[in-house]
């Protein structure tokens, strides 16, 4: 069925995080062009107003640039912007409720960092192993999905 | 049929102190109802049983005289009025209260849509008939009810109206169905826009399709606003209606 969106947030602000996600993971590289306005309207199953709202946003950001006639494309700096930003964020979106959870259920330091060092390990690992694999994979699942979302409508 | 230009108005709809009262009724059904909807926008409208969604849909739609008020569609009054006519399309929540569709069989609506409907594209007509597996042959009383719901509906899609009013139309749809239904509507809209009023139980199903919502109770709008904006106070629409329309001595829970 449609891609599940938390109803609780303005669906454009997803869309935007949606796309900002594929050039994070590498799924949409540098100069290559993201999907068309309509394809996301379909892909998402949402209004048109909704998904120009957040392809607008992209663009005054400065994550996707115009190419007239043709779309929008991933700029060139826009992996590193996005990075830059997610890392300012890490703080405040990870390591703050991590600690605040862990005070609340009385665990202390030293397992805390006990758990996150096993984690790491693991972390590492996979990411080692499966990364590309799942990149791939994935790209080739989402050109699936929206080819045959555009096969359906003809 | 000459096309009628009602590019006068950048509205779609719009309502000044709209009453409605039923006869031998003591409230009024619709109760001081001010609204704009500009062209182009497809705008949800929720409210519980008797809030007053279809009595302002059928006002409209000009199937009803309003009691006091001014109604336009398209910069007119939609009562009696021959130019409005043709550019609203009305679809039913039953077939029952449909006799049109309920009589005729499919393959004769979809003539008579010809005919009625200047912007009729028999194409997409057939596209969505064969998509909904609708059988051409019977009217709308000999099909199952999802089949009966998807008629009404393609041929509301196929109108290509101006204004486009669902209420509670694909009552009777199942999921799939419900799903082929908004990706048709989209892609449909998406190369012609144009101004969709959609009454809805549904809220958290359909919500994705709106870009502006209404909420209406006891005959009065509570709330009219973009859609995104209303999420951004953190709830969804449907929690949104629920608290907004909850009575005294209800409760809910989800």
């Amino acid at each position: 069925m449609l891609p599940a969106l938390d109803t609780t947030r303005p669906i454009f602000l997803q869309i935007k995080e949606a796309i900002e996600g594929d050039i994070l993971g590498g799924l949409l590289t540098p100069d290559e062009q993201i999907p068309s306005n309509s394809q996301l309207v379909s892909f998402f199953g949402v209004n048109p107003v909704t998904v120009h709202r957040g392809v607008s946003l992209l663009f005054e950001e400065g994550i996707v640039y115009k190419k007239r006639g043709l779309g929008m494309f991933v700029s060139p700096k826009a992996p590193a912007l996005l990075r830059k930003r997610e890392r300012d964020n890490f703080e405040r979106d990870f390591v703050v409720p991590l600690a605040r959870q862990a005070t609340l259920l009385g665990i202390d330091r030293d397992t805390l960092h006990t758990c996150i060092d096993k984690r790491w390990a693991e972390a590492e690992r996979n990411a080692g192993r499966n990364a590309e694999q799942n990149v791939e994979q994935n790209a080739k699942q989402d050109a699936e999905q929206i080819k045959k979302e555009k096969n359906g409508h003809d | 049929m000459t096309d009628m230009n009602h590019t006068d108005t950048d509205y779609a709809i719009e309502c000044t102190d709209v009453r409605l009262r039923y006869p031998h009724q003591h409230t009024e059904a619709l109760a001081g109802i001010n609204l704009a909807i500009p062209q182009g926008v497809i705008c949800g409208l929720f409210g519980r049983n008797g809030a007053g969604k279809t009595s302002l849909m059928a006002l409209l739609a000009g199937l009803r005289r309003p009691s006091g008020g001014s109604v336009r569609v398209l910069g007119e009054s939609p009562w009696e009025n021959a130019r409005v006519a043709p550019q609203v399309a009305y679809v039913f929540p039953k077939s029952k209260s449909d006799a049109t569709i309920n009589s005729i069989r499919a393959r004769d609506l979809l003539k008579m849509g010809a005919l009625l409907r200047p912007h009729w594209d028999a194409g997409l007509a057939e596209h969505l008939l064969k998509r909904f597996d609708v059988p051409l042959k019977k009217p709308g009383s000999k099909m199952s009810q999802g089949q009966a719901a998807a008629l009404r509906c393609a041929i509301g899609l196929a109108s290509r109206a101006p204004l486009t009013i669902f209420d509670e139309a694909y009552l009777g749809m199942d999921a799939v169905y419900r799903k082929i239904f908004i990706d048709e509507l989209l892609t449909d809209y998406l190369r012609y826009p144009r101004t969709i009023l959609f009454s809805t139980h549904y809220i958290a199903e359909m919500e994705r399709l709106f870009s502006e919502a209404i909420i209406i109770d006891a005959g009065q709008i509570l709330i009219h606003d973009d859609a995104d904006t209303l999420r951004e106070q953190g709830k969804t629409l449907q929690d949104l209606f629920i608290n907004l329309t909850l009575k005294e001595g209800e409760s809910y829970d989800n």
